[in-house]
């Protein structure tokens, strides 16, 4: 069956060349040079990291609260004293931003941190063990791409509340499937040589050999595309939070923002303004840092 | 060829069998039933509901119900949309979701497939950099933050379209840019980086080699093999326009099958969730199946696997 998602396919990944495995570490000082000279990765890498610091220090130094409401200052543009105005209950939007963005981003990183497990360890182990259960593991991968899943995610919070953990796991237990893919593939490749032969002679037990000789070997494509994964889980988080079935108020991730400032867009457009400016820059500096890091990883596969 | 197809349409009966079952539990898992979020009805009225539409019966008896008459494509009673069928609901909204669906993707397509030429060609020039700068914003502009940002500009401030309806031509204008930019921004990226493949193959060497004009060589030699990524895109990108609806409909408030989905799942209207999620996932299964069936087409090199 053939196979595409919007994220990459397996064969754009690094596969690692047995030279390159030779030499250990210089692998990562190569990736590290080639992505120094890529300017775009680098800037993308600074903002993301100035957006998580502001994001991460920032509530702790701004002098409001996320749910303190002042409505004497209610629906004010940008001022000195809120610097990108206040929503209609006089609550500090960049404070809001704040603490939305540590919401959005540790829902990106967990979800993505719950599908890398799933991903890598069912991909490993279906392509280790290999022969007819590789075959039926990924048959049953075949057969979950086919489901309608953001549908899925929305009956799951409709059902079991609107909780951040459950966001998490749902949103994790749906986007392993790729990687999956990409792992399986590279390990597929990778078995065949002979340092698994070695830990197989030397008596190791399968579940020794692929955590610890065959997952760290792949730890490229891996980090690449769990870069690629972040943005499109918290794409999926905002989509539920602008349907409404987002984290409770008054907490409020980057979707809910965007989504009640949509709905002030007429007489406060700041509101829909700033949160949207976060998320996409956000958004464009994780997707720049991904193709930066798979340029780096793996030069063989750069587009141009 | 016809076996390979043959085999694929079995398999989607299970699939679709799972589905339905995994639909079941989940809707019947959730708290409350489509009855009691009336207003103050008597316990008794509730009771003689529940019976009246069978959701008194143990639930293996409802479920088993309920596949008799999908067999017989009867998907039921909507139970907060007084005296209507899921069919007719599904009948009625499902060409509001399909038209949007489909200017959508001629934008997408129309936009991104010529885009993404002009900057394989002109790699690296003006022509590259500034279409492909602007692919990338379309990327990182989801449609919840395009949406509401088109009907402020176009609707609000200047003031040509309506900002939200569907009752006009022009009012296909907004909603259709919304979904169809955003697709149309993973279109360019994707012709460009295919284009680029392509155009670095030997037989495109051959090709110049021999003289052929470069005009040529771009349209005939390797737009074929350079919009295959393009084609591969096509089943997920069903997928991700069909969630894309669920936010557009809700933006411009449009009455497509999209906002029932929501509003159904919200409402706790039982039939009208299978009914729906069944719906989508049917037309996800054929829609992928289309997909790879032309990617074989298109591309000998890939062979039928069963």
């Amino acid at each position: 069956m053939i196979r595409t998602t919007l994220s990459p396919s397996p064969d754009d990944l690094p596969v690692p060349k047995l030279e390159e495995l030779e030499r250990g570490s210089s692998l990562w000082k190569d990736a590290w040079r080639r992505l120094r000279q890529n300017r775009l990765a680098l800037i993308a890498l600074a903002l993301f990291t100035v957006i998580a610091i502001v994001c991460v220090l920032g509530p702790f130094m701004t002098p409001y609260g996320y749910e303190e409401q002042r409505l004497a200052y209610g629906a004010q543009g940008p001022t000195w004293e809120h610097w990108m105005g206040t929503d209609a209950l006089g609550r500090d939007q960049l404070t809001r931003i704040m603490h939305g963005g540590r919401i959005s981003l540790s829902v990106g990183f967990m979800a993505t941190a719950v599908s890398l497990v799933i991903g890598v360890l069912y991909g490993a182990t279906s392509a280790y063990i290999g022969g007819r259960t590789d075959a039926v593991m990924m048959r049953f991968v075949d057969i979950l791409y086919a489901m309608p899943f953001t549908i899925f995610v929305i009956l799951l919070t409709v059902i079991f509340g609107r909780s951040l953990y459950l966001i998490f796991i749902a949103i994790g237990a749906v986007e392993w499937l790729t990687m999956a893919r990409i792992v399986r593939g590279q390990v597929l490749t990778l078995k065949q040589q002979e340092f698994i032969e070695a830990a197989v002679s030397l008596g190791y037990s399968n579940g020794r050999i692929i955590l610890r000789h065959l997952i760290p070997n792949v730890v490229g494509p891996i980090i690449v595309y769990a870069t690629l994964t972040v943005p499109a889980v918290m794409l999926l988080e905002a989509v539920l939070s602008f349907l409404g079935l987002g984290v409770q108020p008054p907490m409020a991730s980057w979707g809910v923002l965007i989504n009640e400032g949509k709905d002030a867009m007429t007489v406060y457009p700041w509101l829909l303004f700033f949160p949207a400016l976060f998320f996409s820059l956000t958004l464009f500096s994780l997707n720049f840092l991904g193709d930066g890091l798979r340029d780096a990883l793996d030069p063989k596969s750069s587009k141009d | 060829m016809f076996r390979f197809i043959f085999i694929r349409f079995l398999q989607t009966i299970p699939v679709l069998f799972i589905i339905a079952v995994l639909t079941f539990a989940m809707s019947r898992a959730a708290p409350g039933g489509p009855f009691s979020q009336e207003r103050r009805v008597s316990p008794v009225i509730i009771e003689r509901m529940n019976e009246y539409y069978g959701l008194a019966d143990p639930l293996p008896v409802q479920f088993g119900n309920y596949i008799k008459n999908l067999l017989r494509g009867d998907l039921g009673p909507s139970y907060r949309h007084e005296g209507r069928t899921v069919n007719e609901i599904v009948g009625g909204s499902f060409p509001v979701s399909l038209e949007l669906g489909m200017w959508s993707l001629l934008i997408a397509l129309g936009l991104g497939i010529p885009v993404g030429l002009l900057a394989a060609v002109y790699r690296n020039t003006l022509l590259d950099y500034v279409p492909m700068s602007g692919a990338m914003m379309g990327i990182c502009l989801p449609t919840f933050v395009m949406g509401p940002l088109l009907a402020l500009v176009f609707g609000l401030w200047i003031g040509w379209f309506n900002v939200s309806g569907w009752h006009t031509p022009a009012d296909r204008v907004l909603p259709s840019l919304t979904l169809g930019l955003y697709f149309g921004a993973y279109v360019a990226r994707l012709t460009r980086g295919g284009m680029l493949e392509v155009l670095s193959q030997d037989y495109i060497r051959t090709a110049r080699a021999k003289g052929v004009p470069e005009f040529m060589i771009v349209y005939k030699h390797a737009l074929k093999g350079g919009l295959l990524p393009v084609v591969a895109f096509l089943g997920p990108a069903l997928a991700a326009l069909i969630s894309g609806s669920f936010v557009v409909e809700t933006i411009f408030q449009i009455p497509g099958l999209g906002r029932h989905f929501v509003n159904a799942a919200f409402n706790r209207d039982y039939t009208m969730v299978m009914g729906t999620v069944l719906f989508y996932a049917t037309l996800l299964i054929v829609m992928n199946m289309i997909v790879d069936i032309l990617q074989v087409l298109l591309n000998p090199r890939l062979k039928y696997e069963s």
